[in-house]
Parts: structure tokens; C-alpha cells; sequence
């Protein structure tokens, strides 16, 4: 949806965005076309997001309610107290006991 | 072990299959499903949205739990109107919020938003820990709607906000027979047309039908412990928005 623009929410007079960011009444689905020949696929070859391990002070175990560590290599993030391992993928952590990996059964 | 039942549309099914049943649905229309919205109301829920917005007057440092929030719309409004607050976007299917955060906005907003795969039953959050919960035509969805409402209530501090956008009934009986004529009959072709999808889109008008009035859903926000719970028709009622308070 792009209905961030001009119609829902209306500026101010003034909208100083001098470097070249994208203003509220861009078209904000094309990026721009700078993408030269090693990103044969341009838009869908994005990088990868990484977990950004800021998120673990908000996040619980939905289970336990208690703290989660994270374990960067495998990218999973450990409610120690039911032993249960939630997966993040693509930088998403997935917080559903049915998707988690049972530590006991290792 | 529970033969509770409880609905999929039309369907009575065991409660313990509706979330897989549900997630279903929308891992097969999340690449096409903002077109889908749009198609479906004549772009009308971008003015619910709105609506939404206007209501909530979202405010700087103020931290969004936006549930079912799929491919982020409601969290791109609110920080479209508060640049600097922050938002975290939940749902329980992974490819609607790998959907969202491929979007330019997603991009844009990078640093206050985050994405997160949860149950709206039992979320992943601690108690007390945001100021306005959001929940857009995704409650109908929740298998107990009840228990979602009552992790809402856990989730936001006290002096938090609760707003709730969903389909609702007419109040006036012939009007409500035009419209289910209208999605009946049209809602699930064009979901084909569009989607290759029809069984969901059969779906999703089945379940707009079966949720609960204006003031039955007022009684439920009440009874999650919410004050100040109130209700405002969308379009006749074609859709309601319900907001309550954490005091």
C-alpha cells in the first residue's frame, strides 16, 4: 500500500528533504534505479536483514513469559527454562512453540 | 486432547486446527494481498485506515504493537504520522512479514520497526511493555479472540490504548443483505482472478459474517478488563472500529 501519501496525511508547508530521501509524495514502491549489472535481479536480490539482537529486551518466550539468549550462530534464540530453541529467519524471529526446536530431544 | 470447536467460516472445525487452517489462507495470498484489499472494498480500507489514525493521533516515543499486522500497513501510518515512535509488527505467517519488509517504506523505517512472528494468543512480549496495540481485520482471524484481547491488556502499560479495526455487521437489515449479496457473489471469483486463491477468499467473507456485532465485541473488549471501551461504525458498518484504555 502506498497510502502514506499527500491523500491521509497532510504536510506541512514546508518539507526540507534535501538529501535525496524519499518524500511523502514519491512513489515509494521503485527504489531507485541504481543497481548496475552485478544485481541481475535489482529489487529481489535485497541483502539479507540480520537479527538485530536490540530486539531481545523486548522479546519473552510467549510459553514461559521468561528471558530469551541469543545463539548467533545457529540464529536461534533460547528459552533455557522449557529448553525450547525459536528459529529466526531472515532476520524474523519466530516465536511459536509448534516451530521451535526441543533442546531435551538432542 | 479438546473437542472444543470453533470456526473456519462456515465450517466447525476442532479449535486446535484453526490457527494452521487460518495461517494457510494467507501464506497463499501474501504476495498479492494488499491488491486483494484494495480490490475487495474499492480501496475503501485506506480510508478505515485512516480513520484508524485519526483516532489513535499517534505521538512521538510512543511504542506500536501493531498484531496481525502482516505486510505493515498500519505500522507504516502510524509512523507516517509519528516519525518517531517506534513499532513492532506481529504475525503469525512469516510471509506476510517478509512481504512487508521488502516494501519501501519498510526500508525507509528501518530503525524504528521490527518484525516479529507471534501468536496474538500468546504473544512474545513482556507485560506492560507498549503504549497502543493495534490489531487491523485481523481479530476474526484469532481462534479465541477473547484470550488475544486479554494478552492485549498484558501487553500495554497502564494508560495504554487498544485499538481494533475489523469488519462488522449492518445494523440495518436490508443493507446487510446487499452486501452479502455482494461478497458472497463476488468476493471469491475475484479472489480467484486475482489470487488463483478462491477457497480463501471463500473464507474470508464467511468469517466477516460469522464475528461478533458492534456490541458484543464491546462487551468482549470490556470484559478483558479495558475501560473507556467504545465503538465507531466505518461505512454503515461495514466496518467498526473499537478502541479501549489500560487505566
Amino acid at each position: 500500500m502506498t497510502g502514506e501519501g499527500p491523500k491521509d496525511a497532510p504536510e506541512k508547508d514546508e518539507a526540507p528533504l534535501a538529501d535525496g530521501a524519499p518524500g511523502p509524495g514519491d512513489a515509494p514502491e521503485l527504489p531507485p534505479e541504481a543497481t548496475p549489472a552485478d544485481a541481475p535481479e535489482g529489487a529481489a536480490a535485497r541483502r539479507p536483514a540480520a537479527f538485530d539482537p536490540r530486539m531481545l529486551e523486548a522479546l519473552v518466550c510467549p510459553e514461559t513469559r521468561g528471558p530469551l539468549t541469543y545463539d548467533k550462530s545457529r540464529q536461534e534464540l533460547i528459552s533455557h527454562a522449557i529448553g525450547l530453541a525459536y528459529p529466526i529467519r531472515s532476520g524474523i524471529p519466530v516465536m511459536l512453540t509448534e516451530e521451535a526446536r526441543n533442546l531435551k530431544e538432542d | 486432547m479438546t473437542d472444543k470447536q470453533t470456526h473456519f467460516g462456515y465450517e466447525d472445525i476442532p479449535e486446535g486446527e484453526k490457527a494452521a487452517r487460518v495461517r494457510g489462507v494467507f501464506e497463499s495470498v501474501a504476495s498479492r494481498y494488499d491488491l486483494m484489499n484494495d480490490l475487495m472494498s474499492g480501496g475503501i480500507h485506506r480510508v478505515w485506515k485512516a480513520a484508524m489514525m485519526d483516532w489513535l493521533a499517534p505521538r512521538n516515543g510512543q511504542r506500536l504493537l501493531d498484531v496481525a499486522g502482516g505486510t505493515g500497513d498500519v505500522a507504516f501510518r502510524f509512523l507516517g504520522r509519528a516519525p518517531q515512535a517506534t513499532a513492532v509488527v506481529c504475525d503469525m505467517t512469516a510471509e506476510m512479514l517478509e512481504a512487508g519488509k521488502t516494501r519501501a517504506e519498510a526500508e525507509a523505517m528501518a530503525a524504528s520497526l521490527d518484525w516479529v512472528v507471534g501468536d496474538a494468543m500468546a504473544l512474545p512480549f513482556e507485560d506492560s511493555s507498549f503504549d497502543v496495540y493495534t490489531i487491523s481485520f485481523g481479530i476474526r482471524n484469532v481462534t479465541d479472540p477473547q484470550v488475544a484481547l486479554n494478552e492485549a491488556f498484558r501487553v500495554l502499560k497502564p494508560g495504554g490504548r487498544l485499538m481494533v479495526l475489523e469488519f462488522s455487521q449492518l445494523p440495518v437489515p436490508m443493507a446487510q443483505k446487499a452486501y452479502d449479496a455482494y461478497s458472497f457473489n463476488v468476493i471469491p471469483p475475484m479472489g480467484q482472478m486475482v489470487t488463483g486463491d478462491r477457497a480463501s477468499y471463500q473464507y474470508l467473507v464467511e468469517s466477516i459474517r460469522r464475528f461478533p456485532d458492534q456490541e458484543t465485541f464491546l462487551g468482549m473488549v470490556e470484559a478483558a478488563g479495558f475501560e473507556q471501551a467504545r465503538y465507531r461504525n466505518l461505512s454503515m458498518g461495514i466496518a467498526a472500529l473499537h478502541s479501549g484504555w489500560k487505566l
